[in-house]
């Protein structure tokens, strides 16, 4: 099948850079090219995520979500392209204005729950700490309870709560319901959806459509290297289908990277 | 920014490390003890116990402030690879904060521990030294440690004049200046040691340097930098040799080798500058390269 036409792509090279364009785009993407070791993950994608809008960054297992992801949040430095953030280069107020939740744990093991949160709070200026507090007690974690004597699902708890309790204007959310189960999917989707600034834009990656699909504002969805759709929920519900219908059609031939 | 990160990273050394300084406090403590017992009341056979007793002990703490630095290298090194290439790279590298001041305060940090640890091992060796000497030299007179070891060097240095006759014994306040001197000379090494392992460390993360892989890649490009820093300096040092001489109240350079030889004769001391200044710009060098390949081509996995 031949990938959806990206209907909302600006395709003009020349990025604009002025203070509505800054408005209208959380990320304008060109060119992007990444491989490790000759493997191209990214190849040479276009595309613009528009502000304000809860964005589903959909694909299957290694093509290239995680790394895009990555990219976005300044921890892959070796691409080719170029990308702006709210009209900026990737940089620290890029960083100062971006929540991160990788899908993995990251907080040092000797760190204490009251740690991170002031960890947090040291560095973004945008960090709440009486609602991080609030999360934790809500969550059931001990405020000097350490890293290392917690199961991996209350760490991935304790990171999702210090990073919904930022008032970011982007939040960067990669697979926020992997490894969880069921039960607690619907407890995680409502944290993120009833805790995010308003206005912002939240770009969720996953492979559990079905899930999330009437949280999206917006899809991206990726596939053998490409942009396969980038589109707003509404075009694509004018085609009487479900998210995850249309994903395991554009999907079907992509699960391959080349 | 900084003062955070440095805080950060400072705590992170510090949890690993204090347990050694503790266990040489304690160790440090039990000499002292053994010290005050009156050993003599137990006749010849108490003063022999009294002696491996106070033998052993400072040797625990030698051998303690040994691996004091050993696992402050471990500390430092091993901290500086987590929070930035693992997956606490994710944290780290996601902080609204420059490169360079990442950088910055790792070095800061990560070179304040490892010459706190070169520190306390020289201490410890020489308050061994004087604890055993202690017990065989009269000449060492009740509280006046500083004193103490001076006439002590005076007399080793008296008696290697009379086969040279080249040293003059310095006074006091050369000898004074002289160790600030000497302590500052190796402040600098050491720091621009931690940033050779900085750099090997970073470089083993960088395309396409990184195919060897990463644990013989910081190995080898450590020692790759450790080569070309130390060859540089020595070759300049034989091509422009500055010698700091010290005086009581006075410091002069000089690139004379009989002036330097004709100051120890006066009892006055002298430095050589060049290799330690040039050190210390291939240290900055060094800095900016690696703020450089974090900045650009570094990627957390």
């Amino acid at each position: 099948m031949e990938p959806m036409e990206q209907m909302e792509t600006n395709n003009n090279p020349v990025m604009p850079e002025g203070e509505h364009a800054q408005k209208q785009y959380a990320f304008k993407v060109r060119n992007l090219t990444k491989d490790y070791d000759g493997n191209v993950v990214l190849n040479n994608i276009s595309f613009d995520i528009p502000a304000g809008k809860i964005v589903g960054l959909l694909g299957p297992n290694g093509c290239g979500k995680t790394t895009l992801m990555k990219i976005l949040a300044g921890l892959i430095h070796d691409y080719t392209g170029v990308i702006k953030v709210g009209g900026r280069s990737i940089g620290i107020i890029s960083k100062a204005h971006m929540a991160y939740l990788p899908d993995s744990t990251y907080f040092p093991e000797r760190f204490r729950t009251i740690d991170c949160i002031n960890y947090f709070a040291d560095f973004f200026a945008d960090f709440d700490k009486m609602k991080a507090v609030q999360f934790a007690a809500e969550f059931g974690l001990d405020l000097n309870q350490r890293v290392k004597t917690m199961s991996k699902g209350m760490q991935e708890k304790l990171q999702l709560l210090v990073v919904m309790s930022r008032h970011a204007d982007i939040y960067l959310l990669d697979e926020p319901l992997g490894g969880v189960d069921p039960a607690a999917r619907s407890v995680i989707l409502d944290i993120i959806m009833n805790n995010y600034k308003e206005n912002a834009t939240v770009v969720l990656s996953t492979h559990l459509v079905n899930d999330l699909e009437h949280s999206f504002d917006h899809v991206l969805m990726l596939g053998k290297g490409s942009v396969l759709v980038n589109t707003g929920i509404d075009t694509l519900r004018a085609t009487g289908k479900t998210v995850e219908e249309i994903f395991k059609e554009v999907i079907g031939d992509a699960w391959e990277v080349d | 920014m900084l003062g955070k990160l440095i805080k950060h990273s400072f705590k992170a050394n510090a949890s690993a490390v204090y347990n050694v300084y503790i266990a040489m406090g304690i160790v440090g403590i039990v000499m002292l003890f053994l010290m005050l017992i009156d050993w003599t009341s137990w006749g010849d056979r108490g003063i022999t116990m009294g002696m491996v007793f106070k033998g052993i002990a400072a040797f625990a703490l030698c051998l303690t402030a040994l691996v004091g630095v050993i696992l402050t290298f471990v500390a430092v090194f091993g901290e500086f690879e987590r929070s930035m290439y693992s997956k606490e790279g994710h944290l780290t590298f996601t902080l609204p904060v420059k490169s360079s001041s990442l950088l910055l305060a790792k070095w800061i940090s990560g070179s304040f521990w490892v010459i706190l640890s070169y520190t306390a091992f020289c201490l410890c060796v020489f308050c061994s030294t004087l604890y055993l000497m202690r017990q065989s030299l009269a000449m060492v007179e009740e509280n006046d440690v500083a004193y103490s070891v001076y006439e002590m060097v005076r007399m080793l240095i008296d008696e290697l004049s009379e086969y040279g006759g080249l040293i003059k014994v310095p006074s006091m306040t050369v000898v004074f200046n002289l160790v600030t001197l000497y302590g500052f000379n190796g402040g600098i090494r050491a720091c621009t040691f931690v940033l050779q392992v900085y750099f090997g460390i970073t470089l083993a993360r960088c395309r396409p340097f990184h195919k060897i892989g990463h644990k013989l890649g910081k190995v080898l490009y450590f020692f790759g930098a450790f080569f070309v820093t130390f060859t540089f300096a020595q070759i300049v040092t034989k091509l422009i040799s500055i010698h700091l001489v010290i005086s009581e109240n006075m410091f002069t350079f000089t690139i004379s080798q009989r002036e330097v030889e004709t100051a120890w004769s006066l009892g006055y001391g002298a430095m050589g500058i060049t290799n330690l200044y040039v050190t210390a710009v291939l240290s900055v060098l060094l800095f900016l390269i690696t703020a450089l390949l974090i900045d650009r081509k570094v990627n957390v996995d």
